[in-house]
């Protein structure tokens, strides 16, 4: 008796749950052609937070421009509409968002992630949908190996950095006669700083370059760096080559200079480096350290219309573009321009035509510099997702506490500033 | 092995290590009188260093003297706390004590990630420059300072304890509440004033970190697990013992990171952590149950 | 807590009906964010059950599960990218090497009472977390990515969460026997003599690291599998996430509190309630705020704090203390 009592009642509960559940989506799936909605993933709180509002920025401010100069012209004006997901810096809420913004949100293409592990688990789910994934920002060399048919890297990734990085010392050792030998990394060890160091390892050695001293420590409860520095500074080296996020790239910087270890070059790769926290807490200790960028305001002169852009976001969020913003911010133009051409082959309101003629535009997507805010040749994807036309910057601060072009020296504004002068040695 | 570099090794280590006694003597003094695992320890630190950083930055006080200030507001926040929160959980199981004051260590880190934005600071003083050289090695004053006054902290807290009536009232509540309760004294008083000096001596601890080290709003995480092993190695409780617990870690740590991959040098205090407990579960300096 | 199975009343019946149902309903409307909800909160909540035998009824507060999760995970990940084994055996493996992990850990663990046991428990799961991330076989701080593979039903690889939660819901009924077995048996009852009292568990002759080791090892075996879920929802592991004090130990322990830890359900309940809220809270505050970063954890921490301090005992505890005084 009470069982089939229970059973009833629960029969009723589940119809109710169906009833409700019905209403919230005949309400809710409303379609609009007059719009392209895009998920955006991004680490919207958790540690890089910080980081993750910046990227938002350049993102948000592509998404103004493309919609006040008419928005997709081929599918009638259509404004881009941006969703966005927070991975919280974490996989498996990236890869939860990326469904979520596929399945739920009806999104044309995905952008994202920033950290690399979160970019592999969003762009597989990506992969699976078959949803054209759009990266401007994550570096790690294994996303474009792994034969992805929808997965976009726009910007160039660490192995072709450091490759890059190796040809500059030889140019310094050619130019300035510097007699640059040995080299030490330091890095944070997760996945970003493992492998840049492997990079560098790789290529610093086929370049001739002796390296002396690996050290790692762990970004997220590094309170001390002094004995790692103690370590590098016993062995000497020419070169520094420093893989870090924002609080131990500060420290990185306080504790060289507390014991007064400078190398005669110090290289940073990007990352915690350039980021405007960083740039603004360092003050004069992150004087004549060079950074790998991406990007860089110096460019102005040098490339045509991003002195206009630099100006209005500038205006807007009282900060010069940055390698994160400037990166995000390409990486909607690139899609903006795959979606000019994907309109021409099919209408967004055949979401599944659409995404794959998305995805064929992306693949055969051709930018030239003119196109584009960076310092590249331009895009152009390769078989695997890789855009084969990106490179990087070599930057060094000065003592207006910026980072200037050093090389490579068709967009060089300085000549850089060499070797490291010791730490007491200066104004 | 370079005697010297083993020497400068020791030697930062004790210095990092009066940073982390400062946290952990708070830490065990709540535990001592309370019972009561303070998890938004740590959270209470970055407090301190942000209130250190916005009084130098904003009225341009001296930092070490806007560290010692931070006392103040931290303490007080420390007595909300405890009077809103900790005083209502304090006979409920462990494991509510724990989720309470991890709910609060929640609402403090990710409450200044809100307010104040998820941004790096770094407190950018004359102190910052100054460096002291030992011929055999160079240590930094800020990381001198933080030891000279952790020593500082720790003969405060042996008058307090042992020579005012207070202290003897916060010892006499330690060893038996309801003893204490029956001799007259207002304990739920006593453990405003625990808590609160408890999470202040932090807070110092953090004004004065921020000194060479930068100001996140997750910076007190790691600070307090290390905070946790020092209190335990000294003995769960004794102020003394987290103190000495403090200073052997961080010598544990700048040793241990000569001989491995410093990047698991955090491996090396955790290991001995459970080392010493299996070998003494008391702790090095605890004088058994 | 006695009883027998046989006795499903009206709010279990509800309960395995809305269960059986939903996912599969949500996910054929497109409700993708409400089907990995279900399955976190299925996920997190065999964890937190498994927790739960070492907290509730032995009185072994971990804040290390975390370990036995990211060993299960990797146990998966691992057999089939390297050893081609079929994710449908990883998951029992992954509980088996989890469990034995248990056991190896005992001896040590388990000469530590209440806090020293909680804090040894959170210092393994940063053993852990920082030897996986240097540790080249495992991926090192890469971690491990699954492949596409066109062989989906034999590497578990399907879009969505809808077929995962399907599997959560089997481990989770085979769990909900097995613990129901043990804590109405000669063990459990054991175990909750040593949890009121472990001197006297010794002074009536009951072997008491025996048992506590058996609660460990059945705790770690269910956690294991648990783990092995999430690299099989997730295809991909990594040292930082799965051996993670907060996102995964704390959870655990968290839904546990939430749900009543002397209660058999409570923490399966806690988990349906915790992992949604902090979902939809994450997914929700974010739009709306988009600007005050973190403020969705502080809502969170505003949460958990309110149900400490007037529903201390947890929420099925609650009811459970209101039914009897009436």
């Amino acid at each position: 008796m009470a069982q089939s009592r229970s059973l009833a009642l629960a029969a009723i509960i589940v119809i109710v749950i169906i009833v409700v559940a019905a209403a919230l989506f005949l309400g809710g799936g409303q379609e609009q052609v007059s719009e392209i909605k895009i998920g955006v993933i991004l680490p919207l709180s958790g540690r890089l937070a910080e980081t993750g509002a910046d990227l938002k920025n350049g993102i948000e401010f592509a998404i103004e421009e493309i919609n006040a100069q008419g928005g997709i012209k081929a599918c009638g004006g259509a404004k881009l509409t941006p969703v966005y997901g927070d991975s919280a810096g974490k996989p498996e809420t990236g890869a939860a968002e990326a469904e979520r913004l596929i399945t739920q949100e009806n999104v044309l293409a995905l952008v994202g992630a920033y950290q690399s592990s979160v970019t592999k688990t969003a762009s597989e789910v990506a992969e699976r949908y078959q949803v054209p994934f759009v990266n401007p920002d994550s570096t790690s060399p294994a996303l474009t190996k792994r034969g992805y048919k929808w997965f976009f890297r726009v910007t160039p990734h660490d192995e072709m950095f450091a490759a890059q990085q190796a040809d500059f010392i030889d140019w310094l050792n050619q130019k300035y006669g510097l007699g640059l030998k040995t080299f030490a990394i330091i890095h944070e060890d997760t996945e970003f700083g493992s492998k840049v160091a492997e990079a560098w390892e790789k290529y610093f050695t086929q370049h001739g370059y002796q390296l002396v001293e690996k050290v790692s420590y762990h970004a997220a409860t590094v309170t001390s760096l002094d004995s790692e520095v103690q370590k590098l500074k016993s062995k000497n080296p020419d070169i520094l080559l420093a893989a870090s996020y924002i609080q131990d790239a500060i420290l990185l910087v306080q504790t060289m200079k507390a014991q007064g270890f400078a190398p005669k070059v110090f290289l940073a790769q990007d990352a915690g480096f350039i980021n405007p926290s960083y740039v603004k807490q360092v003050g004069k200790d992150g004087w004549y350290i060079f950074s790998r960028e991406v990007f860089s305001p110096d460019l102005i002169d040098k490339i045509p219309k991003l002195k206009e852009v630099n100006d209005k976001y500038r205006a807007k969020y009282g900060v010069d573009l940055n390698g994160n913003s400037a990166r995000d911010y390409t990486g909607i133009w690139v899609l903006y321009y795959a979606l000019e051409e994907a309109c021409k082959k099919a209408s967004p309101a055949n979401p599944d035509e659409f995404k794959k003629a998305l995805r064929d535009a992306l693949a055969n997507l051709e930018l030239s510099q003119d196109q584009i805010i960076m310092p590249w040749r331009g895009v152009k994807f390769d078989e695997n997702g890789q855009n084969i036309l990106g490179q990087g910057l070599i930057v060094q601060m000065f003592e207006d506490g910026k980072y200037h072009v050093v090389y490579p020296e068709d967009f060089a504004v300085r000549e850089p500033v060499v070797p490291f002068p010791a730490w007491g040695e200066r104004s | 092995m370079d005697p010297e570099i083993l020497t400068s090794a020791i030697l930062d280590g004790l210095l990092i290590g009066g940073a982390y006694a400062l946290v952990a003597m708070g830490l065990a003094m709540i535990w001592g009188v309370m019972e009561i695992i303070n998890f938004a320890h740590g959270d209470f630190m970055m407090l301190g260093a942000l209130f250190t950083f916005f009084l130098f930055t904003s009225a341009g006080l001296d930092p070490i003297i806007s560290a010692l200030i931070s006392f103040a507001p931290i303490f007080a926040l420390g007595v909300i706390v405890q009077r809103g929160v900790i005083n209502k959980i304090l006979d409920a199981p462990l494991l509510t004590q724990i989720a309470a004051t991890f709910a609060i260590l929640l609402i403090i880190r990710y409450g200044v990630q809100a307010a104040f934005g998820p941004y790096t600071r770094r407190l950018v003083s004359g102190y910052s420059d100054i460096y002291i050289n030992l011929g055999f090695t160079t240590v930094p004053l800020p990381k001198v300072i933080i030891f000279v006054t952790s020593l500082i902290v720790l003969g405060l807290l042996y008058v307090l304890l042992h020579q005012t009536d207070l202290g003897i009232a916060i010892r006499a509540t330690s060893q038996d509440r309801r003893v204490a309760q029956l001799m007259g004294i207002n304990v739920s008083r006593i453990y405003d004033v625990t808590f609160g000096i408890g999470v202040g001596v932090a807070a110092i601890g953090g004004g004065l970190i921020a000194l060479f080290y930068p100001i996140f709003p997750e910076m007190g995480g790691f600070f307090a697990l290390i905070a946790f092993i020092a209190v335990v190695l000294g003995g769960f409780g004794s102020v003394y013992g987290a103190y000495a617990g403090g200073l052997i870690i961080g010598i544990a740590e700048s040793v241990s990171a000569l001989f491995i991959e410093p990047a698991l040098k955090d491996v090396v205090a955790f290991l001995i952590f459970i080392m010493i407990i299996l070998v003494k579960p008391t702790g090095l300096f605890g004088r058994g149950d | 807590m006695a009883g027998s199975l046989a006795r499903i009343n009206l709010y279990h019946a509800t309960g395995i009906a809305t269960l059986l149902v939903l996912p599969f309903l949500l996910d054929s409307i497109g409700m993708a964010f409400y089907v990995n909800m279900i399955f976190l909160a299925l996920m997190y909540g065999i964890a937190a059950l498994a927790w739960n035998l070492m907290m509730g009824y032995t009185g072994l507060f971990s804040l290390g599960h975390a370990v036995f999760f990211g060993v299960g995970s990797y146990t998966v990940a691992i057999l089939a990218l390297y050893y081609n084994v079929t994710p449908w055996v990883g998951l029992i493996l992954a509980g088996v090497t989890a469990g034995l992990l248990g056991l190896v850990l005992s001896p040590p663990l388990l000469r530590l009472r209440s806090h020293w046991f909680t804090l040894a428990t959170i210092a393994l799961g940063e053993i852990f977390r920082l030897s996986f991330a240097h540790w080249d076989y495992v991926g090192g701080s890469s971690g491990l990515q699954m492949p596409i593979s066109e062989r989906r039903l034999y590497y578990l690889q399907f879009t969505g969460a809808t077929i995962y939660s399907y599997i959560a819901l089997g481990v989770l009924a085979v769990e909900l026997i097995v613990l129901w077995r043990i804590v109405n048996s000669r063990i459990g009852f054991y175990l909750q003599t040593i949890r009121e009292d472990e001197l006297v568990a010794q002074t009536l002759g009951i072997n008491t690291f025996k048992y506590k080791t058996i609660a460990l090892a059945i705790s770690a075996f269910f956690t294991g599998i648990a783990g092995g879920l999430y690299t099989v929802r997730f295809r991909y592991v990594d040292p930082f996430a799965l051996f993670d004090l907060i996102t995964i130990s704390t959870y655990i322990a968290v839904a546990g509190i939430i749900g009543g830890i002397y209660t058999f359900l409570g923490p399966l309940i806690g988990s349906f309630i915790f992992i949604p809220v902090s979902e939809y809270v994450r997914a929700n505050i974010v739009q709306a705020f988009p600007r005050i970063y973190g403020l969705h954890v502080t809502v969170l921490g505003v949460i958990l704090l309110v149900i400490s301090l007037f529903a201390p005992e947890g929420i099925l505890g609650y009811l459970k203390k209101r039914r009897e005084k009436r």
